[in-house]
């Protein structure tokens, strides 16, 4: 099930809302959402319950082992198993047709792919249960002794599908208790509605326009079209990953559990470091702290961190090579950076900063599009021959005016600048005008986030095939 | 206070809406949209464990939701703020396959062809559909560089047969000449320039008739369907007139023709594109009828068995009203007028369903080849039949199309 479908807000969610609210005690409401959220995910695929429930039991135990036989050395066979069975799982699930490509290819041999179908949320999933077990190592929580708390933290599903990443240590005593606020329960509501919005208003037409300029690079008319093709990628991608981000946020705040951000205005970015600390926080932060620093950091081996962090990076997104490549695009960017002298720094405006860094994004995102090698040397080609393409012709034009309105909305939304206003001029404990209006504006956007997905034949989700 | 009546109203809201569509009444069919709504899917193990039957609720939950048409009218609105409206709708970017893939009349007629064309062969040079005064137009892409093979194979033709056979070319243009903007073809006028090169050089044979200047004149008849990819009765008709001029026949007044006419046609650009504007304005398809004496017998290979047909198929309608000509394409058709002796044979493309029954008021037979459903050879039909008159009657995307002359070459060896 996706948020962003008639079923989930005119079924699932007053259901959940219903069943959670009317107990009070937390042991029902706990078994409650864990049962929902099972549910939920067993819409998609139900057989792939199966895996997740799998993973949380290994895990639960892996906690339990690891807790029991502390300052032991036998602990760490709960580490060693951790690992290897949620890497495992991964392996399987999602890069195995991967291996056995790379396999034949390197080694001239002939195996066939398995061909699995990949398990809705398994990349979220085995990083959460990953970073419990890790964290429980380090000591930095207690183990869960009861079942039903665990497999609420890995199932919850405002998160399990598509993020944040939510680790244990940051939702610990709100899964032991968890209060009503109104004032919480209204913001979630907003930051429910606002994702609602930008998914299915923003990204998905973003994303109709993007298909339809990118998919034949090699017989693109123009230049233009191929980079307001990339252009509208790179607004789907962010709107379509917020949005959702958005919403299981907002969720998270109607059920008393609070997750952190895990998008900042990533198009605003002064550096491509900058960039990584906006966007998908809660991926780029569990690199950093699991993989990165302890394999020494920036203290030793720089070179050789930064490109397995980032290759990592890129591999998570997708089993195939041009991911790879633009981990390690963001790595040898990040590497210059660290390289740039001060005084450079110092010197160029933050608004060249800006795009620059902008461009560099959006170039990252024609990699990142292309799983096919091919069709993206024919973008990157047609994207500069400016010999035998002429730059812009009556259908870029004509596709630029018809959408030139919400083409000017999308692009203020990648900046703060409603958000600030809203925090000036619609935030007051007293005046009623101000919150009819931020009401009708609530009203206004699910209103048309609802009927926009009526009858709609387009709604992907992106990050959904991780 | 208010935070607590708000996240009531929220969920009260999401309840109401669950509620009445738990409750309300269930349509089966869209009469709007012209399609079946889907059912409540068969629960059993089965298809919920690999997720098939959820999907369907998926599909279900969408199709009857609660004022779903009002919905889907504010969401048209909403779609049409979005930038500022633009006279040319750009509609399909990629090669487009018209032509052979509707075997027209195949649902009409129970002679079926023998073998359907691979549709990847039968390819158009089309770049894109252009929605332009609530018109359907095609941009032609092509150059001339597969002409010079036609070109060399007609002249052989010509050569095998010398005073025996005359050989006519009738090249047809597709019509986007006459209707694309300025902003489009920035006043190139490729098709003209295709059919100029086969005028110029096509000089093997006894005669290629130009009908670009006649239709261009006509433009702004009704010569071309809006909504499909085909000229109508009447650019037929024209093109008919310019056949006669070049060959010495006298063309039939078309005052002198019955007419009949189908209305609420929506052709192929339409089922390509699903255009709101092409359905809010349908074609109608207008046939001039020869005679009513006129008989006509189907076959689906040469010597094989005749099956009854007719010149026009009246009761043809919706999506098949084109078919109204000759009951579609089929592999070979030969008309009857009982008027002589003269015999002609015209090897065609779908366009020519419309043209070929005003030639049966000249010849007292008319045979018809629909190039890419015939298998077997020409050569010896024409000599076996006394054939005196051949005519290659092609739009231009069709002519220039390689496996066009493949299929051809396959006829004549």
């Amino acid at each position: 099930m996706v948020f962003s479908s008639l079923i989930f807000i005119f079924g699932f969610l007053p259901i959940t809302l219903i069943a959670y609210y009317t107990t009070n005690s937390y042991l029902i409401r706990n078994a409650v959402l864990a049962i929902l959220s099972l549910i939920f995910y067993a819409w998609g695929e139900p057989i792939w319950v199966t895996l997740l429930i799998l993973s949380s039991l290994v895990d639960y135990c892996n906690g339990l082992f690891i807790e029991h036989f502390r300052e032991k050395k036998i602990a760490k066979l709960g580490l060693y198993c951790t690992l290897v069975v949620n890497l495992g799982l991964l392996a399987t699930f999602k890069y195995s047709d991967f291996i056995v490509e790379n396999f034949n290819a390197i080694f001239s041999t002939n195996f066939s792919k398995p061909g699995f179908m990949l398990p809705i949320g398994i990349s979220f999933y085995t990083f959460q249960t990953i970073s419990y077990t890790l964290d429980v190592w380090s000591g930095q929580v207690k183990a869960q002794k009861s079942y039903l708390k665990f497999i609420l933290f890995v199932s919850l599903f405002s998160q399990l599908v598509a993020g944040p990443i939510v680790r244990y240590v940051d939702i610990e005593k709100e899964i032991q208790s968890r209060k009503y606020i109104p004032s919480v329960f209204s913001d979630g509501i907003d930051r429910f509605v606002i994702g609602l919005f930008k998914k299915v208003c923003i990204a998905n037409v973003a994303g109709e326009l993007a298909a339809k300029f990118l998919d034949a690079p090699g017989e693109s008319q123009t230049i233009s079209q191929l980079w307001f093709g990339i252009l509208m990628f790179s607004l789907q991608i962010y709107f379509d990953f917020s949005g959702y981000s958005d919403m299981a946020i907002g969720l998270g705040k109607m059920f008393g559990f609070t997750f952190y951000e895990n998008f900042n205005y990533p198009y605003i970015s002064k550096s491509i470091s900058d960039f990584w600390r906006r966007w998908h926080i809660s991926l780029g932060s569990f690199f950093r702290d699991y993989v990165y620093i302890p394999l020494g950091g920036n203290r030793n081996r720089l070179v050789l961190n930064l490109a397995v962090v980032w290759s990592l990076t890129g591999l998570w997104h997708g089993a195939s090579w041009n991911f790879i490549l633009w981990g390690l695009y963001f790595g040898v960017l990040i590497y210059i950076e660290r390289k740039i002298p001060l005084f450079i720094i110092t010197i160029v405006p933050t608004s060249v900063k800006i795009i620059i860094t902008l461009l560099l994004i959006i170039f990252g995102w024609a990699i990142f599009y292309y799983d096919d090698l091919n069709k993206l040397s024919m973008f990157l080609i047609g994207a500069v021959d400016f010999k035998n393409k002429e730059f812009i012709n009556y259908e870029v034009e004509g596709v630029v005016l018809a959408n030139i309105y919400w083409l000017i909305i999308t692009l203020l939304m990648c900046t703060p600048v409603f958000n600030r206003f809203k925090s000036r001029y619609l935030v007051s404990e007293t005046n009623v005008l101000v919150y009819a209006t931020h009401s009708i504006i609530i009203i206004t956007m699910f209103v048309i986030s609802v009927s926009l997905l009526v009858g709609s034949t387009y709604n992907p989700f992106l990050y959904f095939r991780f | 206070m208010r935070y607590k009546v708000k996240n009531i109203v929220f969920v009260a809201t999401l309840l109401c809406g669950l509620i009445i569509f738990l409750i309300s009444p269930k349509d089966e069919f869209s009469e709007i949209e012209n399609r079946r709504l889907a059912l409540f899917p068969t629960i059993s193990i089965n298809s919920i464990m690999h997720g098939k039957a959820l999907n369907e609720i998926d599909s279900y939950v969408n199709d009857h939701f609660i004022a779903r048409l009002h919905f889907k009218k504010i969401a048209n609105f909403i779609a049409g703020l979005k930038g500022i409206e633009q006279d040319i709708g750009i509609v399909s970017r990629n090669p487009v396959n018209i032509a052979a893939a509707v075997p027209m009349g195949h649902s009409q007629s129970t002679n079926q062809p023998n073998s359907s064309p691979n549709s990847e062969q039968a390819f158009q040079n089309i770049e894109s559909i252009i929605i332009y005064n609530d018109r359907a137009i095609q941009l032609f892409g092509g150059g001339t560089k597969n002409l010079k093979k036609y070109n060399e194979f007609l002249a052989a033709i010509k050569e095998k047969f010398g005073k025996n056979n005359k050989v006519y070319l009738l090249p047809i243009p597709i019509g986007g000449d006459y209707y694309l903007p300025y902003a489009v073809n920035k006043g190139k006028l490729k098709e003209r320039s295709n059919i100029e090169y086969i005028v110029e050089n096509f000089t093997g044979i006894d005669k290629v008739i130009n009908v670009y200047n006649s239709l261009k004149e006509h433009s702004g008849e009704y010569i071309y369907f809006n909504t499909d990819h085909h000229w109508t009765g009447l650019g037929a008709y024209y093109a008919y007139v310019e056949f006669c001029n070049n060959i010495g026949l006298n063309p039939m007044p078309i005052t002198s023709l019955e007419k009949g006419q189908i209305h609420g046609f929506l052709g192929t650009l339409y089922a390509k594109t699903l255009s709101t504007k092409l359905k809010q304005n349908p074609d109608y398809v207008d046939y001039y009828k020869v005679s009513n004496a006129l008989t006509m017998k189907t076959y689906d290979s040469i010597g094989g068995k005749a099956n009854a047909g007719k010149v026009y198929y009246e009761s043809a309608k919706a999506g098949g009203s084109y078919g109204v000509f000759l009951g579609g394409d089929k592999p070979l058709v030969i008309i009857k007028s009982g008027l002589n002796e003269k015999k002609i044979l015209v090897i065609k493309d779908s366009y020519g369903n419309a043209f070929v029954p005003y030639l049966a008021a000249h010849y007292g037979e008319v045979h018809v080849v629909d190039y890419r459903y015939l298998n077997g050879d020409l050569t010896s039909y024409i000599t076996k039949n006394e054939i005196r008159e051949t005519l290659f009657l092609h739009n231009l995307y069709v002519l220039n199309n390689p496996y066009t002359l493949s299929r051809e070459m396959g006829m004549f060896k």
